[in-house]
């Protein structure tokens, strides 16, 4: 048996990898993406322009391609794509402004574009560069300099050696060690070529004062940004310094360049589906997409309050499923067996939504008496309660929607164990333990239930992946935040993350819950051999 | 005999279903006239503020309950605008430095700027700020909180994109001393005002630490309005109280609470067990239902009001069949907008001719929508020349058919039934309409692709709306004029209109604008719709505006409340 449970949960890794691909790659596939989703229904006129939509996807990787990035971007391509904008009249005004975003990292690749290109492509390089200039403090050197051009040849003479990382790093470590002018004034004609060191150098254990320093001089670059106060406190300062690791995870491509073997790695690391990856390594599934909330949080509001409706309404559901279908096979074609069965057909063929509005407008309250609340899950001011009073209150709400989330599987169930059990009390085995003078009780239960439960209890395993899909239906009629309300959305406004998230735990049970379906067969079923057959074996 | 009684009374039956179903005139079959004129006495929507009273020397105390249908991803209106984020915390917790009159005539009123000026030439804006105002824990706010704000906006690693694109003719802005506030512009913009207006302000004490993107204080906003917030049950409710030490006027209420349910038959069912004392929108059905419910109506109210938006159809003026305007025009007369408006609005809304909203001085009032007028329709199709060989033919011209395809999204039930009206009365007229309805996200491929012939759509706009975006041929590309349509001079004018600031000016090139989009029809104007609220009568100046309540003018008598401040039932 353990050989068999253990060759099944091995299996599941690229069974769950297949998954998360094949998901990945359709819900890509439809049409619509976040942004415009958002526009959902009646559109505000005069709403989103196209640089928007770009920042927005970029925040997301929305802009890398799936699976295979064959052209990764690093700041070299970046600036090469910008330069050649530079000829086209209508992208030259973005194309220059993008440039001086880049800042002193575009230097090593824009100076020797300086040769070799004229007409507009060249009046656009050095516009770049004034405005780079500018940042890195060097604009009145350059309007004092004859010409442009000599003056950025002259400039790299001296300074080419500072735009390496060796430098760079040096010149951090020196910021680290004590607040040194100079190497600030280095560090400014960098820009954003220190960028990479000055991140490092955060994800190393500073003091306050040293972090203080080198997220003062980020933000000197950067033009914005978190800020450290004096009066921050340990907890205040770990947040700035992480939304600045968060921030740089979303930014480097922009400035850094990939060197040969990066480039080869690159060609899966920047994709969409490795990016999810790797958060997901970190059990992290990233932030939703459409209220920004990041998806642990979210999911531990909502997957709870599931799982408790879920467990609930199986627990329904079954506990009164068996009894009765054991109880309709007993006494087959009597009264009790009759009336029974008509009264499940009844209320199988009920609707969700019907039966749920009818339950709220005659016992909540609206137009009948107010035996049970009206939807939600707890009181009004329930925070102040006792435990025990809160545990009562939160049944109550839970009532009805358990009520109308189990009653169509009862009649389903209780139909299916009716059929088993009848099935099993034809047997042979029964009659003989009947005629050895075992007791009625002892006869039923503990023979021939065993075995009717069997299919029963296949289909609970399926059960588990539904306990998290929650109901759409009942949840929103009830007013319940729960998981299938959220899901629903989701899908709606194309949250990718969340849908990510839910379809990768939705995996992972689907597989525990046959293997634990497997294993309990096994448990009440001996003939059933999970480890192979066994040598000499028939069927 | 027997069984042919019996199919007798299900054929009655079946024919008197029919004929309730067929629209709220309750008479008639489809395909006749129906006139809501007649009708419109207790669903006319009144101008927003109606029935207002003075609430300066009212009485303080009590709580009122309002419903919220989507829960807001957050309470920051910078980060992702989102209409509830805006409706919850806008110039109710934060506030911006200048506001609109929700009511008529909305105008622009300074709120933490106390007074401000505008360069003659339009490009330079100083905000002289109020000194005396407290962010809502206490600290003193000035001009340092509003430069930091601009500078969140600037920052591209913020999510505040669309605020950003608002702000992007600023050239620069600075703040000379704590209570001044400069701007200067690149060019001149005639929105800049309004965007000032939404743009609430942040305090940098609490957002300057840490990723304003997932910062804690998004769902726990300190602003500087008359409310301040006390408690965000997620899932549940968002909970302001007065904030007593306001700049301005105090609020009167003690409390509000926003309370979200998603489904708008629960919310009616917790107006009607006192769970909820307001509801900003009812559907069309529940209007119905409530207007013949004389036992709710003695303790609420019904109040209608336009909202500014309309729905329209618009037509890819590349397509052959609609290059011609006479041919656009004929179609606009061959809609019964009324009968629409009738049979899917239960009357409660406008046909429109022009895009700006009900009661906006640049629509003309000598402008009427064209008339249902069959018979001139034709006439003008004939002259384009779309005819007929035999009545009831499709018409021709040059052997090709006039027929095209509309489009709609699938989102809305209504909306496929108002295109199926509109096919059977094009079809009278000779014209073949087949109907395709998409997934929305599909939809708006196709529709911005220009890869349609006729499609339903619908805007929603403010009070003051650039329509360049909409109506200018550049925009044809990216932009959302989606029909392509070119018009010499209604490019000068929407280009001229987004730069003039003199409102006498404005109201005639509006004028102008509006005359042309009337003559040539690029699109149809369907309708305005009107917003139905249900509301206590108990809260006094619950009155709807646009965009939403005026909630600091709200208060209970004290002769009206119940158990724990609460309207009495």
């Amino acid at each position: 048996m353990s050989s068999f449970v253990w060759r099944r949960l091995w299996s599941m890794v690229p069974t769950l990898v297949g998954i998360t691909i094949v998901t990945f790659i359709l819900i890509q596939l439809a049409p619509g993406d976040p942004v415009t989703i958002e526009l959902e229904g009646g559109m505000r006129a005069g709403s989103v322009s196209a640089r928007v939509v770009e920042d927005f996807r970029h925040a997301f990787f929305l802009d890398l391609p799936l699976l295979v990035n064959l052209h990764p971007m690093d700041v070299e391509q970046r600036v090469d794509r910008r330069v050649a904008d530079l000829g086209h009249s209508r992208r030259r005004a973005e194309a220059i402004t993008r440039l001086q975003g880049i800042g002193g990292a575009a230097l090593p690749y824009l100076i020797p574009r300086i040769e070799g290109t004229d007409g507009d492509i060249h009046d656009g390089v050095m516009h770049a560069l004034a405005g780079i200039a500018e940042r890195i403090g060097m604009e009145s050197e350059l309007a004092s300099a004859s010409q442009a051009e000599v003056f950025w040849r002259e400039y790299w003479d001296v300074y080419r050696l500072d735009y390496t990382p060796g430098r760079a790093h040096r010149l951090v470590r020196r910021l680290v060690r004590r607040d040194d002018p100079l190497a600030r004034a280095e560090l400014r004609r960098l820009d954003t070529y220190a960028y990479t060191p000055l991140i490092e150098a955060l994800d190393q254990g500073l003091d306050a004062e040293q972090t203080t320093r080198i997220i003062t001089m980020l933000r000197q670059v950067r033009r914005s940004g978190p800020t450290v106060n004096a009066d921050d406190d340990e907890s205040a300062r770990a947040d700035t310094v992480s939304a600045w690791q968060e921030w740089w995870r979303r930014e480097r491509s922009r400035y850094e360049p990939l060197g040969r073997a990066g480039r080869i790695t690159a060609v899966v690391t920047e994709t969409q589906y490795a990016k999810w990856l790797g958060r997901v390594a970190t059990l992290s599934f990233g932030v939703s997409q459409r209220d920004g909330r990041p998806i642990m949080a979210k999911l531990a509001e909502k997957l709870p309050v599931t799982i408790l409706l879920s467990i609930l309404s199986v627990l329904m559901a079954y506990g009164l499923a068996i009894p009765l279908g054991l109880r309709s096979a007993l006494r087959r074609g009597a009264w009790s067996d009759r009336v029974t069965t008509l009264v499940l057909f009844f209320i199988y063929s009920l609707p969700v939504f019907w039966t749920a509005t009818v339950l709220i407008q005659g016992v909540c309250g609206v137009s009948g008496p107010a035996i049970f609340p009206l939807g939600g899950l707890v009181s009004d001011g329930a925070e102040q309660w006792s435990w025990w009073r809160r545990g009562l209150d939160l049944a109550h709400h839970l009532v009805l929607p358990v009520v109308c989330l189990s009653y169509v599987s009862l009649a389903v169930l209780s139909r299916y164990q009716r059929g088993a059990m009848l099935e099993v009390l034809a047997q042979d085995y029964v009659r003989t333990a009947r005629a050895k003078g075992l007791s009625r009780f002892r006869v039923i239960v503990h023979h021939a239930l065993r075995n009717a439960l069997l299919p029963v209890v296949t289909l609970l395993g399926l059960q588990l992946p539904y306990m998290i899909s929650g109901a759409v239906i009942v949840e929103r009629i009830f007013n319940i935040p729960g998981m299938g309300l959220e899901t629903f959305e989701a899908i709606r406004s194309h949250d990718y993350n969340w849908i990510m998230a839910v379809v990768t735990l939705t995996g992972v049970l689907t597989m525990l819950g046959i293997l634990a379906s497997d294993i309990v067969y096994a448990w009440l079923d001996p003939r059933v051999r999970l480890d192979g057959l066994d040598e000499g074996e028939a069927t | 005999m027997r069984r042919l009684s019996l199919v007798g009374v299900v054929l009655a039956l079946a024919a008197g279903c029919l004929r309730t179903a067929s629209g709220g005139c309750g008479g008639p079959a489809v395909g006749e006239p129906c006139r809501c004129t007649d009708r419109l006495g207790s669903r006319a929507a009144l101008p927003p503020g109606t029935g207002l009273v003075d609430a300066e020397t009212a009485p303080r105390g009590g709580t009122a309950v309002v419903h919220v249908e989507v829960e807001p991803p957050h309470l920051l209106p910078l980060l992702r605008p989102d209409a509830w984020c805006e409706r919850i915390v806008l110039h109710d917790v934060y506030e911006a430095l200048v506001r609109r009159d929700p009511f008529p005539p909305h105008d622009i009123v300074p709120e933490l700027a106390e007074s401000f000026d505008v360069s003659p030439d339009g490009l330079e804006l100083v905000f002289h700020l109020r000194r005396d105002v407290r962010w809502h824990d206490g600290r003193p706010f000035t001009s340092d909180d509003v430069m930091f704000t601009f500078d969140t906006i600037r920052d591209p690693a913020v999510m505040a994109a669309a605020a950003r694109a608002h702000f992007e003719t600023v050239e620069r802005y600075d703040a000379p001393d704590p209570a001044t506030f400069r701007m200067t512009l690149r060019e001149p913009s005639f929105l800049m005002l309004q965007h000032l207006e939404s743009t609430t302000i942040i305090p940098r004490h609490v957002f300057g630490h840490g990723d304003i993107n997932t910062h804690s204080h998004i769902r726990q906003p300190i602003g500087t309005g008359p409310f301040r917030f006390v408690g965000y049950r997620a899932g549940r409710e968002v909970v302001l109280e007065r904030n007593d030490e306001y700049w301005g006027p105090p609020a009167r209420l003690d409390r509000i609470v926003y309370r979200f349910a998603r489904d708008r038959a629960l919310a009616m069912q917790m107006l009607r067990r006192g769970d909820v004392d307001v509801l900003p929108r009812l559907t069309p059905a529940q209007f119905e239902q409530v207007a013949s419910d004389t036992d709710l109506l003695g303790t609420h109210e019904l109040v209608n009001m336009l909202a500014p938006g309309f729905s329209f159809i618009v037509y890819n003026t590349r397509r052959a069949q609609f290059r011609d305007a006479r041919v656009r025009q004929a179609l606009t007369m061959l809609i019964d907008r009324e009968t629409i408006l009738c049979a899917l609005e239960e009357c409660l809304g406008e046909v429109v001719s022009g895009p700006f909203p009900v009661g906006h001085p640049g629509n003309d009032p000598a402008i009427e929508p064209w008339p249902f007028d069959p018979t001139r329709a034709r006439r003008l199709l004939d002259e384009a020349g779309w005819r007929q060989e035999r009545p009831g033919d499709v018409r021709r011209r040059a052997g090709n058919p006039l027929r095209f395809t509309l489009l709609i999204p699938a989102v809305s039930t209504n909306q496929h039934r108002m295109a199926t009206l509109i096919q059977q009365d094009l079809l009278r007229a000779g014209i073949r309409v087949d109907l395709h309805s998409l997934d929305w996200s599909a939809f708006m491929e196709r529709v911005t692709e220009h890869d349609f012939d006729a499609a339903t759509l619908m805007f929603s706009t403010d009070w003051e709306t650039d329509y360049f975006d909409l109506y200018h041929s550049s925009q044809c590309q990216g932009g959302q004029n989606y029909g392509c349509w070119e018009n010499a001079e209604a490019d000068d004018l929407l280009v001229e209109l987004r730069r003039e600031l003199d409102p006498g000016r404005r109201v005639q090139l509006e004028r102008r604008l509006h005359q042309i989009l009337h003559d040539e029809q690029p699109i149809t104007f369907m309708l305005a719709r009107v917003v139905t609220s249900l509301s206590s009568r108990s809260i006094r100046n619950a009155r709807p505006g646009i965009p939403w309540y005026d909630e600091r003018r709200w208060f209970i008598p004290p002769a009206d409340r119940g158990d724990g401040g609460r309207p009495r039932r």
